[in-house]
């Protein structure tokens, strides 16, 4: 039933946002930001069980450790790239929330460039030498 | 084979699943491109992998090394404040430094300084005065305090200073015998008439050296003593041997 309580404390913000939003919009801002990392903080834990599952999973099934990490590594900076972007946005700022989410996608590339330079390798490899 | 065989294929669908979670746990669509390319290499690389075993032996440990390379060269390029501590130790090093170069550069003034005195109140043709600072026990890392003065005097007229007691001419003859380690030529050493005087031999003093004749060790003490302080047994008079044993 946490839905329950993550729904009824998103309303309760919500409310209590617009009101403070007339006389002060400054604190609008701050308790919006205050209510999504609660929200975030009381779901990581649940993130954390899912993250559990998929390590078990990649054990059972002999998947080398690297392919998980690198996987785990997207996830984590997707979701703190998305985090920061959806702050920053909702004070009004779109072009660095843009900034922000670039640097996410830039840094998930980045996590790509081993696996690309293995297969590039592996493919100048298979080309016959001198050829 | 259908061992190894079923071991791919369970791989395969592993990270098959793998890819479907991450795709449900994105949290929006824009980043979605491009986890799908880094998946999608992932699960190329999985399906190939027999083929790169074939090729180039363990891929495994490449990828792995390739990701360690690829973090260092991260790290690296990170702005590294350096830590209090180790700002510390330069800024003690280069005091140490300084200081060292002070102490040395004491040392070569107060030489000119001695050697100035000691040719204007006694006359002795001194050709070289050599000052050795010391540590004192307050301060451990940098000499201050003086530990020896070596006064080196001009052979020629060597002998005229230490007219006194001409104690310097059987050095030469002393020499080949210290050679020798035989208890009898030993006491011949010892034993010999006018063998140089111990409290004025230097310690380190090579053959090349021969301490001088002590009217002029005496006066040269006396100099330094009253201009500097340096107690006596802490100056060691010299002259050329060669010029000695003439």
């Amino acid at each position: 039933m946490e839905i329950i309580q993550i729904v009824g404390f998103g309303l309760i913000a919500t409310v209590l946002i617009l009101v403070v939003k007339e006389q002060k919009p400054m604190f609008a801002f701050l308790l919006a930001t205050f209510a999504g990392l609660v929200i975030f903080l009381f779901l990581l834990g649940k993130i954390e069980a899912i993250i559990a599952v998929l390590e078990e999973l990649a054990n059972r099934t002999g998947i080398p450790s690297i392919y998980l990490k690198t996987i785990l590594k997207i996830i984590g900076i997707a979701y703190i790239a998305e985090f920061g972007a959806q702050i920053v946005r909702d004070a009004g700022q779109e072009s660095i929330a843009s900034r922000i989410e670039f640097a996410g996608k830039v840094l998930i590339l980045v996590m790509a460039v081993p696996i690309i330079s293995v297969v590039v390798d592996t493919v100048i490899g298979l080309l016959p030498a001198g050829g | 084979m259908l061992e190894w065989l079923g071991g791919w294929l369970k791989e395969i669908v592993a990270i098959i699943l793998l890819a479907a979670f991450i795709d449900l746990l994105l949290p929006n669509k824009a980043m979605q491109r491009y986890v799908r390319l880094v998946v999608g290499l992932i699960i190329l690389l999985a399906l190939l992998s027999p083929l790169l075993r074939l090729i180039q032996g363990d891929i495994g440990s490449r990828l792995a090394a390739g990701v360690r390379i690829w973090n260092e060269s991260d790290a690296e390029s990170d702005v590294r404040m350096p830590s209090l501590d180790a700002i510390r130790e330069d800024a003690g090093r280069l005091r140490t430094g300084r200081e060292l170069q002070a102490a040395s550069l004491t040392e070569e003034r107060l030489a000119e300084a001695m050697k100035a005195e000691i040719v204007r109140r006694t006359g002795a043709p001194v050709a070289e005065v050599s000052v050795r600072l010391e540590k004192e026990e307050v301060r451990d890392d940098v000499p201050n305090a003086i530990a020896s003065v070596t006064v080196t005097l001009q052979g020629e007229r060597a002998p005229e200073a230490g007219a006194a007691g001409d104690e310097i001419g059987p050095v030469e003859e002393i020499a080949p015998v210290i050679v020798d380690v035989d208890v009898e030529s030993e006491e011949k050493v010892s034993g010999s008439p006018d063998g140089s005087d111990p409290l004025e031999a230097e310690p380190e003093s090579e053959a090349a050296w021969a301490p001088a004749g002590p009217a002029a060790a005496k006066s040269i003490r006396s100099v330094l003593e009253s201009g500097w302080g340096v107690l006596p047994d802490q100056v060691y008079v010299r002259v050329p041997s060669d010029s000695g044993a003439r």
